[in-house]
């Protein structure tokens, strides 16, 4: 076969892949950069159509209608190209009527020139036939608007390159590196053909590669939509995500100035760009959320209160290439909402405790003066019946208390009468005062000190609270007939007291909630053991606000073993 | 026959606003303490029942509408047939320096609330003892 004509059915296949790739594009229209690129292969395709028809005609009038008409296709490509690129890089930009206005205006002028190139020769100045390889070739003379159209159509080309390079440059994700590499193949594969046919390098004289070219381009553009899936991931820019984020961020430089800060923390201050980039943040942000230190701390998190409403400001630091600090972001998020939720929750949970207290005092006083027929003597039954409404009146009772105290806690309205106490007389105390209540579980409890006092500053009454909570709860977690070990030793400045029972030990995946407010390991224990989930989460804040630590060890069908310390006195 | 051992404590003024627990304690006073009892559901209502009824000892709520425990307690200072009186509180605000306070402006002593009404009698007779050994 003859070259040419080789190179014409490569023109052909090249317009039927284009002409594909513009129908995919349609049918995916309102994906971001999807109509440009429509537009781009059906100009691709126009192209390829005029070129390969102007070598396969004979006469030179038919060579040069296609010719000229071939320019719809070239002046429309480096304008669709140019939108491409800019829809690509930045999602959601809609090129308005006025672009696409003057992008129109070159492509227009172009043709309008090359149709009636006759009169003027601005294009062209000569065009004769040749005989290359067996076929008639154009053998044209380039005018002065050819090469003031090249040079425009090479500075968008170059432009669309820059674009995509930036993309590659910002972004992290194979998958859209992989798109932008096939959108540069795409542009660079035709641009290298029209450079090689200006400078006459072309390996066939008088054949045109650029459309050849495309071939390539319909190639790499098939490869990046169904392999990197280049219109269905559009990459968002980070400076969109960062302006379009309701939380503010502001970031500084090691010397604390203002270095960057989205629309949010703008819109938070009240300040435009102007004012408050450059400017030492202790001076232009208002005194809660400007930096108390030189360098402030990273990672850190602190929540202020500012004009009624509810921050939380958290650092964390800007490393250069992932290892030297170069500066600090700072994040700025309204909890109002948040915070007003957990007041009417608190508040919530206060006012039903208070109120539910009384009516309950009144039962259980009630229900008590029945049970010790201060009034009457009961029938059996009823006794029963009374002493079971008892029992859940007094447990609903101690849950209202804990409630109560850990609203205390919280509101730090919790109040410590430190004095002088020996822990080996607080456990003594603790055990008389449990083994009535204990008694029902059959344990028996042995206390070893291995100290004759343990002397400590705490309060007396919270310390029994403590101790009570830890010998029920290892109480009522033994087995029948089961020992419960107390110690008492000194350990590095401290006492420690711990408490050790052989129940079936507390539950893996339980282990970390353990100190947390209503937790149990087994919902359905607060019925069968009568616990609420809260005293655990008390003793913790309790031995904490004494300076101590409450901690615990668990080994599963071994038993517990929950230990505080706190500082002996000096 | 545990209260014949305190027999100079008989007569109980009552004071406090909740019917119901009024009720419980007047029983519990009644029934296992053996004691005699007129309850008041205020503090004015104390002031002029107290000074006819001249009891051996007021059990008086600290939180009340209108006149509060301790200004019925000073009240109370202002009538020879009441200033020598015995007051015990009862309260739920029992914190060491809450009892303290009341402590010091008159009262023998606190009994914390919720109360147990078949402990409430031996709780108040060993506060009684304790107040008449001092």
């Amino acid at each position: 076969m003859n070259l040419i004509v080789f190179f014409c059915v490569i023109l052909i296949l090249t317009a039927i892949v284009s002409l594909g790739l513009a129908a995919f594009g349609y049918k995916h229209r309102s994906a971001s950069g999807a109509r440009a690129l429509s537009i781009l292969m059906i100009a691709v395709a126009e192209w390829c159509v005029c070129s390969a028809a102007e070598w396969l005609t004979p006469s030179l009038p038919a060579k040069l209608l296609f010719a000229n008409l071939s320019y719809l296709g070239i002046g429309t490509l480096p304008a669709a190209m140019m939108i491409l690129a800019l829809q690509y890089s930045r999602p959601g930009y809609s090129p308005r009527w006025f672009t696409c206005f003057l992008l129109g205006v070159e492509p227009v002028a172009v043709l309008i020139l090359a149709l009636t190139n006759q009169s003027h020769h601005l294009l062209r100045t000569s065009a004769t036939l040749i005989s290359v390889d067996g076929l008639q070739a154009l053998d044209v003379k380039l005018g002065p608007a050819f090469w003031g159209h090249t040079v425009y159509s090479y500075v968008l080309l170059a432009c669309s390159v820059v674009l995509l390079f930036r993309q590659i440059w910002h972004s992290s994700s194979s998958q859209f590196i992989g798109q932008v590499l096939s959108m540069l193949i795409g542009i660079l594969a035709p641009w290298v053909g029209n450079v090689l046919y200006l400078v006459g390098l072309n390996p066939v004289p008088y054949f045109d590669f650029t459309p050849v070219g495309f071939m390539i381009t319909g190639i790499a553009l098939y490869y990046g939509i169904f392999r990197f899936h280049l219109l269905d991931l559009v990459p968002v820019a980070r400076d969109i995500v960062l302006e379009s984020m309701k939380d503010a961020v502001i970031v500084l430089n090691l010397q604390n100035r203002i270095v960057d800060a989205n629309r949010a923390a703008l819109t938070l201050f009240d300040l435009s760009r102007e004012q408050i980039f450059g400017g030492k943040a202790s001076s232009i942000l208002p005194a809660p959320f400007a930096p108390k230190d030189e360098h402030p701390p990273a990672d850190e998190a602190s929540e202020i209160k500012w004009n009624q409403c509810y921050y939380r400001i958290s650092n964390s630091p800007v490393c250069a290439n992932g290892q030297s600090r170069v500066g600090t972001l700072i994040l700025l998020q309204d909890i109002t909402e948040r915070k007003q939720t957990e007041r009417m929750k608190d508040e919530f949970v206060s006012v039903v405790s208070h109120e539910l207290r009384t009516p309950v005092t009144s039962i259980r006083a009630s229900l008590g003066l029945l049970a010790g027929e201060v009034v009457g003597v009961l029938p059996e039954q009823m006794k029963s019946l009374v002493a079971i409404s008892l029992e859940d009146t007094e447990r609903l009772s101690r849950l209202l208390d804990d409630i109560l105290d850990m609203e205390r806690i919280q509101e730090g309205k919790m109040e410590f009468r430190h004095q002088t106490l020996d822990l080996v007389d607080l456990a003594r105390r603790s055990l008389d005062g449990i083994r009535c209540y204990a008694k029902q579980f059959g344990v028996q409890f042995q206390l070893e000190a291995s100290v004759s006092n343990a002397l400590v500053h705490a309060d007396s009454d919270r310390m029994m609270q403590v101790m009570t909570n830890l010998l029920s709860n290892a109480a009522k977690f033994s087995p029948q007939n089961g020992e419960i070990k107390i110690m008492i030793e000194r350990k590095e400045g401290a006492f420690r007291v711990s408490v050790a029972d052989h129940g079936p030990g507390i539950p893996e995946n339980f282990r970390s909630r353990i100190f947390q407010p209503f937790a149990q390991a087994d919902s359905s224990d607060s019925r069968g053991r009568g616990g609420t989930g809260l005293g655990l989460s008390i003793c913790k804040a309790i031995i904490e606000k004494h300076g101590g630590q409450l901690g615990f060890q668990s080994e599963a069908g071994a038993g517990s073993t929950f230990f505080f310390d706190l500082n002996s006195v000096s | 026959m545990q209260y014949m051992d305190s027999l100079s404590l008989k007569k109980i003024l009552l004071v406090e606003d909740d019917c119901h627990l009024q009720y419980i304690a007047k029983i519990a006073l009644e029934n296992v303490g053996g004691f005699t009892v007129k309850t008041c559901s205020s503090g004015n209502e104390a002031i002029s029942e107290g000074r006819n009824f001249l009891p051996d000892l007021i059990l008086l709520d600290v939180m009340m509408p209108g006149m509060d425990g301790p200004s019925t307690l000073k009240m109370f200072g202002h009538f020879p047939e009441t200033a020598k009186t015995p007051v015990i509180f009862m309260s739920a605000k029992v914190q060491k320096h809450e009892v303290e306070y009341y402590r010091s402006i008159g009262a023998v002593d606190v009994i914390s609330k919720p109360f147990d009404p078949m402990t409430l009698s031996n709780c108040i007779r060993e506060i009684w003892e304790k107040f008449q050994k001092s």
